[in-house]
């Protein structure tokens, strides 16, 4: 009989090493191998089902390349770290707490995202293969952990989003902020939009003499 | 030439065309080309009006905007419904007055939203725009259920509302029509001045047009396209500042009817205020 893993305890030790990693070399810690595209694919749906139209299309592109290519997840997690590294470095930083990115997996965030891109017609688009290709790319976030760890030295605070390849967990992102697959919430901000000057009323824009 | 040189001449000739091509196809990729706002609209138009969106013969090249749907079952915000509708009209007690002018209390309070997101659009990409309205209106739609639908929008600013369009389809592709709505109370008017205050009014047959008497003394019926565009053609030589008319129609008009009017007054008077049947209520101030 097969033994089974335990994906907390595997997870939590490749954040414990990650961690002491950082706190001695900073972004020079940053995995070769990782589920890299598989979390932009993540985050390319988590925008897909929970962003304006308009700035859905205007993330495409970029956020396409990032699907298909390691490099620049990668690249923004070395960024990740380097923002991090005056509070974690030497700052007796350590793992606190681990949970599954989602109770409910990806599966949710796919489904919600894919009926998204077919209302706005982007699966007729010319980006329509691309993000139809999407869950299978996110799949290797499917087993994903979020590990917390806390600083005791600086008392920084941080989340480290771990995803499963075939040589265990490794780290794809850090995260100030608890990451979820949550419905973003939008604002409600209302936004104030002054009157040009000298016009017949804020609704009829014109000067009075063009009424 | 040497066949040496012959080969060098071709190595470059192909290296030259290859980087062209590459040059070609990233810059496609990075305007995104393939996927562009009047994609968005047009999956919109597809999936909530189909073949009744209104027609016209021109318009404006389309502006990208947070865009509002009013079928036949929903007022859309984006892609997302927010309120039902019944054949087009709102339902009984669906209306509530939002700063003392009716108005759809979910439309606004979702239209807040979208324009917030077309903000931080527009401040990340470093536009120097404001956020606008761009309405898709089934062509049987109500003039009554647009008209609450336009003062929801409108109400969902503060200092003025966003700027709005109606979408439309030409023979050179989807454009747009700029609109406005009259402001909740009357309109302030100095003594001193002398406004035009013309409107056209969709009538059973035709349109009635109507004016301060220092201009049209009383109410001209107008039968054909041709009677109404001698008037305003003549209204409009008379004084050629004056740049706002007045749309309205009963209650039950649909959209499509309403849209011809706009594109019938715009030539003369681009400044297009859709208001419903009844009088410009306005008030005299002293400055």
């Amino acid at each position: 009989m097969p033994a089974i893993r335990d994906f907390d305890r595997e997870a939590w030790a490749s954040a414990d090493s990650f961690i002491q990693c950082i706190e001695r070399s900073g972004a020079e810690c940053r995995p070769t191998v990782a589920p890299y595209r598989a979390w932009a694919a993540v985050r390319l749906l988590g925008y897909l089902r929970d962003g304006s139209p308009v700035s859905v299309l205007d993330r495409l592109p970029s956020s396409v390349k990032s699907v298909t290519d390691d490099e620049p997840a990668r690249r923004a997690l070395i960024s990740e770290i380097a923002s991090a590294e005056p509070t974690v470095h030497v700052a007796n930083c350590q793992a606190q707490g681990i949970r599954r990115l989602d109770d409910q997996g990806i599966g949710p965030l796919v489904e919600g995202a894919l009926r998204r891109a077919r209302s706005l017609g982007l699966l007729a688009s010319h980006f329509g293969r691309e993000l139809d290709a999407l869950p299978t790319i996110a799949a290797p976030m499917a087993a994903s952990r979020v590990v917390e760890v806390f600083c005791g030295r600086t008392q920084r605070r941080f989340y480290l989003v771990l995803g499963l390849v075939e040589g265990g967990f490794q780290v794809v992102s850090l995260q100030d902020l608890p990451p979820d697959l949550k419905p973003r919430p939008r604002p409600t901000v209302i936004l104030a939009l002054p009157p040009p000057p000298d016009v017949v009323s804020p609704y009829i824009p014109v000067p009075e003499e063009q009424l | 030439m040497s066949p040496r040189a012959l080969a060098v001449a071709v190595a470059l000739f192909w290296s030259a065309r290859a980087a062209a091509q590459s040059r070609t196809l990233g810059q496609i990729q990075d305007a995104s080309e393939f996927a562009d706002f009047e994609t968005l609209v047009k999956a919109q138009v597809t999936s909530a009006v189909g073949d009744e969106l209104p027609f016209a013969s021109d318009g404006e090249t389309l502006r990208v905007s947070a865009y509002v749907t009013v079928g036949k079952n929903a007022v859309w915000i984006w892609d997302l419904p927010v309120v039902g509708l019944s054949n087009g009209n709102i339902p009984r007690g669906a209306l509530s007055g939002c700063a003392g002018a009716p108005c759809l209390a979910p439309v606004r309070d979702a239209a807040i939203r979208a324009l917030a997101e077309q903000e931080a659009y527009i401040q990340q990409k470093g536009l120097e725009i404001s956020p606008r309205f761009l309405v898709i209106l089934d062509g049987g739609a109500p003039h009554a259920t647009v008209l609450a639908v336009l003062r929801s929008l409108a109400l969902a600013s503060k200092g003025s509302p966003a700027g709005m369009d109606v979408l439309v389809k030409t023979q050179r592709g989807l454009r747009s029509l700029p609109i406005h709505v009259p402001p909740p109370g009357p309109i302030p008017i100095r003594a001193a001045a002398n406004p035009l205050l013309l409107e056209v009014e969709l009538a059973p047959r035709g349109w009635e047009a109507r004016a301060s008497p220092f201009y049209i003394k009383y109410p001209v019926k107008l039968d054909d396209v041709d009677a109404l565009e001698g008037l305003l053609g003549d209204l409009h030589s008379r004084d050629p500042g004056k740049k706002v008319v007045f749309v309205s129609a009963p209650d039950q008009t649909p959209a499509r009817l309403v849209v011809r009017a706009i594109e019938l007054v715009r030539t003369h008077y681009p400044v297009v205020v859709l208001k419903p049947k009844g009088p410009i209520a306005t008030r005299t101030v002293y400055r």
